[in-house]
Order: C-alpha cells, then sequence, then structure tokens
C-alpha cells in the first residue's frame, strides 16, 4: 500500500466468509492490520543474522589462517621445485630430457591451478554476499568444506574418511551457508580430536539418502561431549572451550532452520566420541 | 639388488613429494617416495643405503 506521504506500507489481509444454512455466502469479513514495523525489524534482523554468518566465517578462518598459509605456500613450493628439476633436466642435453621438462610443467601448471582454487574458495567463504538460493550438488559442497579444513584435519593427526553417495538428488540453499554448516562441524571434530593420541583421531563423513531426504553425517572420535550441556550445546555464546566463543553450532542452527534441514546430534555409542547429522530436503524446483 | 643409493622421499603432500622427486631425479639419483613414516618403514628393509 502506498501512504499518503509517498511510503510503502505492508498489510495483511485475513478474510471470513460467512454462509446461511444452504451453504450460500452471505457475507465476507475482512481485517487488515498495519505489518510494515514488523515485517522491517524481521528484515533487520535476516540482516543482522547474515551479517554475524559473514563475521563468524572471518573468526573461523582467522583461526586457521596460519594452516591456510601453508596450504597455499605448499603447492607453490612444489612449483619452484618442478621448475628448478626442469632445468637441471634441459642443462643436461640427455636425449631424455625435454620429456622430463614437459612432464615438470604440466606439474607447474597443476601446482599453481591448486593455489588458485585455494584462493578462490577462501574469497568465496569469507566474501560478505547476500543470500543466493540456488539448486547445488550436496557433495560438491561438502567437498569445497572439506578443502577449506584439510590443513585443521592434518594438524590434528586426525585420519579423514570420506563416504560421499553417488546419484544423490540436488538440494536447494546458499552454497556459503551450507558450506559453512560443514566447515563448522569439520572444525568441531577437529577441536574435538585436538590431543587425541596418535592414530586414535578419526573423522568421519558420510552423505547418504534416507526417505527420500538427504543426509550428512560427521562422526569424530574425539573427546566427546565433556562437561557440555547437551540441551545448550547449539545456543550462542556457550562454549566449553576455552577460547571458543560459541558461535559455530549456533550458527549452524539458524542456518539449519533458514534452510529447512534438521540439526542434530548423538554421542558415539560404545566408542569416544560425537556424531553430527544434517538431514535436508531435496530441491523442489527442478532444474539441472 | 643394486648398491646404487636411493633417496626416499617421506611427504604426505602428493604434490611436493612429486616435486622433491623430480628434483632428485633430475640430479640422476634414483628416488622412491613414500606418504607416512610409517609406510616408509614397513618398506625399507635397511639394506640398501638410504
Amino acid at each position: 500500500m502506498l501512504a499518503a506521504d509517498g511510503s510503502v506500507r505492508w498489510a495483511q489481509w485475513s478474510t471470513q466468509a460467512f454462509f446461511d444454512e444452504r451453504g450460500q455466502p452471505l457475507e465476507f469479513q475482512s481485517v487488515g492490520r498495519d505489518v510494515t514495523e514488523l515485517k522491517d525489524a524481521a528484515d533487520l534482523l535476516r540482516q543482522k543474522e547474515e551479517h554475524l554468518a559473514h563475521l563468524s566465517r572471518l573468526a573461523v578462518m582467522g583461526e586457521m589462517v596460519a594452516g591456510i598459509a601453508h596450504e597455499l605456500s605448499q603447492p607453490l613450493h612444489a612449483a619452484t621445485t618442478f621448475a628448478e628439476a626442469a632445468r637441471r633436466h634441459l642443462e643436461s642435453g640427455r636425449a631424455t630430457a625435454p620429456h622430463h621438462a614437459i612432464d615438470c610443467c604440466t606439474e607447474i601448471s597443476a601446482s599453481i591451478q591448486r593455489t588458485v582454487e585455494i584462493i578462490h574458495r577462501l574469497r568465496e567463504f569469507t566474501r560478505a554476499s547476500a543470500v543466493n538460493i540456488e539448486v547445488l550438488d550436496l557433495n560438491d559442497v561438502v567437498r569445497g568444506a572439506i578443502d577449506l579444513m584439510l590443513y585443521e584435519i592434518r594438524r590434528v593427526n586426525a585420519r579423514l574418511h570420506v563416504d560421499l553417495a553417488g546419484g544423490l538428488p540436488p538440494i536447494e540453499g546458499d552454497r556459503i551457508q551450507i558450506e559453512q554448516v560443514c566447515v563448522n562441524l569439520l572444525k568441531n571434530a577437529c577441536d574435538a580430536l585436538i590431543g587425541a593420541p596418535p592414530g586414535k583421531g578419526h573423522i568421519q563423513i558420510t552423505t547418504t539418502q534416507v526417505d527420500g531426504r538427504l543426509r550428512l553425517v560427521i562422526k569424530d572420535s574425539g573427546c566427546g561431549l565433556g562437561d557440555a550441556d547437551p540441551a545448550r550445546i547449539f545456543d550462542a555464546f556457550y562454549s566449553t572451550k576455552p577460547d571458543g566463543m560459541g558461535m559455530g553450532l549456533s550458527l549452524c542452527k539458524s542456518i539449519a532452520e533458514a534452510h529447512n534441514m534438521q540439526l542434530g546430534f548423538a554421542v558415539n555409542d560404545g566408542e569416544p566420541g560425537l556424531t553430527f547429522h544434517v538431514t535436508l530436503p531435496p530441491a523442489k524446483t527442478l532444474q539441472p | 639388488v643394486s648398491d646404487q643409493p636411493v633417496i626416499f622421499v617421506v611427504d604426505d603432500d602428493n604434490q611436493v613429494r612429486k616435486a622433491v622427486m623430480a628434483l632428485v631425479g633430475a640430479m640422476g639419483v634414483e628416488t622412491r617416495g613414500f606418504v607416512s613414516a610409517e609406510e616408509f618403514l614397513a618398506e625399507y628393509d635397511g639394506r640398501r643405503p638410504a
């Protein structure tokens, strides 16, 4: 509605119909209510949530910056070494030298490509972007999150077991936010494994389809709940980690709610650690 | 069994390991790569100079 002062107002209308004994409509009763302020408040809340999600992504990456620097320097270091190998081959003047040098050049390209991909992923993940709902391949999003977390997983000496089901239906959602759920759950699994005895740290990531819905399971063999209150684990600012902000899981929860996903966890049966599971509906619209 | 020395390269990063092996190989020395120290120790019999 356009108000007298030219501003746009939002109204919510409820309409009721009344019928006589023979079922003929007698009258309609409509009640209109100005909900502009309610809608503004909801919009503001959504903006704040987006902002908070962005800050949390920055914080997670900030915590892992040393690892990320290492992840970036590895392929560059490999490229330099391959270049040096190619130079030595060519200088040797052996008949096989060009063949070896060409192999080295292929590896240099692959190494630099890997650096480019890591930078691209980082930029995507840390960018402040409006929510963009699109049709996604869950496995693709999970692999993206694993790429970002590889160093962290290695840092805590965890063995990663990945079992992604083929032929999953597409899902619908914001890529970055769903990736953020995966990253936060993986980070949580890594944190739970700090101090685990060598060879005992395992993280298992599984995607499956259950009753037409998609299921992502992240299981760790870490320290479990400890002193944490299971009822408060998804609460904001609730953390049992010495330097924890208590944002990771609570954000997972709000992202899950916005995406009509169910998020839960269970204490592992008969073995240490926790298992988090996310259940997602398949995309409603059928798009390629 | 040859008497030629072998350089064993242990690195869990595939690209880095391959790169070091390529460089050492370019120097004309035989190399063998392993993903982990455990894998290397399981394979290495200690007979050849390393």
